[in-house]
């Protein structure tokens, strides 16, 4: 009966080692992966924030003179003959894709650049955006998704 | 007995690692929203005071109006430099405080503040010949 009892407890606790070592591995892929999740969400948004201030100091939106280019001053004329496929040449992650909406808040108007997708992230930056010899107030959304 | 032991610290052992993993996860993720919040905030005040001096009123930047305004002691349009800043901060709270006069926003108790300052050349001040445009949003 003592063996038996013995021999009961030593499967239980054969087991319970087994079990733990099971538990302890699924613990840390789970830990890995959640970490990996939170380092790839943040790095969406940074990539978001970076692109963003490119395309408002580019020169294929923002004002600009034989001199300079005014970072943060979206040009109208560039806003109305953009064309898409030439921006996302030139400005754009590998493996992301992105469309723009500017907004001018003082006169209504708004340009949407790229094809509409439900994105993952979106940011916004506050723009100026110069309109023949005025420079009124907008903003610029950057929305994002991984391809 | 002994099993009760070894069960007891299996128990632990899943408690103290599973407590860890959620603390460590919690405090990761929190510590890269505050840093990436941060950037973009701190980024976007920047951005909005240079959008509003850049802005233009009646054919002059919004930064020659207010120079010339306060360095000549003229009375300030308040409530154009409210509709423009209101456009540019939307729901957000703000307060702009060029050389001491104070521009606030609608909501004006907010937690966490981010500020972005900028100087003002006056003109037709010898004795003051910069002043600081400070705006705060929160």
């Amino acid at each position: 009966m003592k063996g038996q009892y013995k021999m009961l407890a030593d499967m239980f606790g054969g087991i319970l080692v087994v079990a733990l070592c099971i538990a302890i591995f699924f613990l840390f892929i789970g830990y890995y992966v959640i970490i990996k999740g939170v380092i790839k969400s943040s790095e969406d948004e940074r990539k978001t924030i970076n692109l963003g201030h490119v395309l408002i100091s580019s020169d294929k939106l923002a004002y600009s003179d034989e001199k300079r280019i005014n970072r943060g001053i979206l040009d109208e004329n560039k806003l109305e003959q953009m064309q898409p496929d030439e921006l996302f040449d030139e400005i754009g992650y590998p493996n992301y894709n992105y469309f723009i909406q500017v907004n001018n808040t003082d006169s209504g108007k708004s340009w949407l650049i790229g094809e509409k997708f439900k994105p993952q992230i979106v940011k916004v930056f506050p723009v100026a955006i110069k309109s023949g010899d005025d420079v009124q107030v907008g903003k610029l959304v950057v929305n994002l998704k991984r391809r | 007995m002994k099993g009760a032991l070894i069960f007891t610290w299996a128990l632990l052992i899943v408690l103290f690692l599973s407590v860890f993993v959620i603390t460590t996860v919690f405090v990761y993720r929190y510590r890269i929203t505050i840093e990436v919040n941060y950037q973009y905030n701190y980024n976007n005040v920047q951005l909005a005071l240079l959008t509003f001096l850049s802005s233009t009123h009646e054919n002059s930047q919004m930064s020659d109006v207010l120079a010339k305004q306060i360095s000549m002691n003229q009375p300030i349009d308040e409530g154009m430099i409210k509709d423009k800043l209101d456009k540019i901060v939307e729901n957000r709270c703000y307060t702009l405080n060029t050389s001491g006069i104070p521009f606030e926003g609608n909501n004006v108790n907010c937690e966490k503040k981010y500020s972005a300052t900028y100087k003002l050349p006056y003109p037709y001040n010898p004795q003051n010949i910069t002043g600081d445009a400070v705006l705060v949003i929160g």
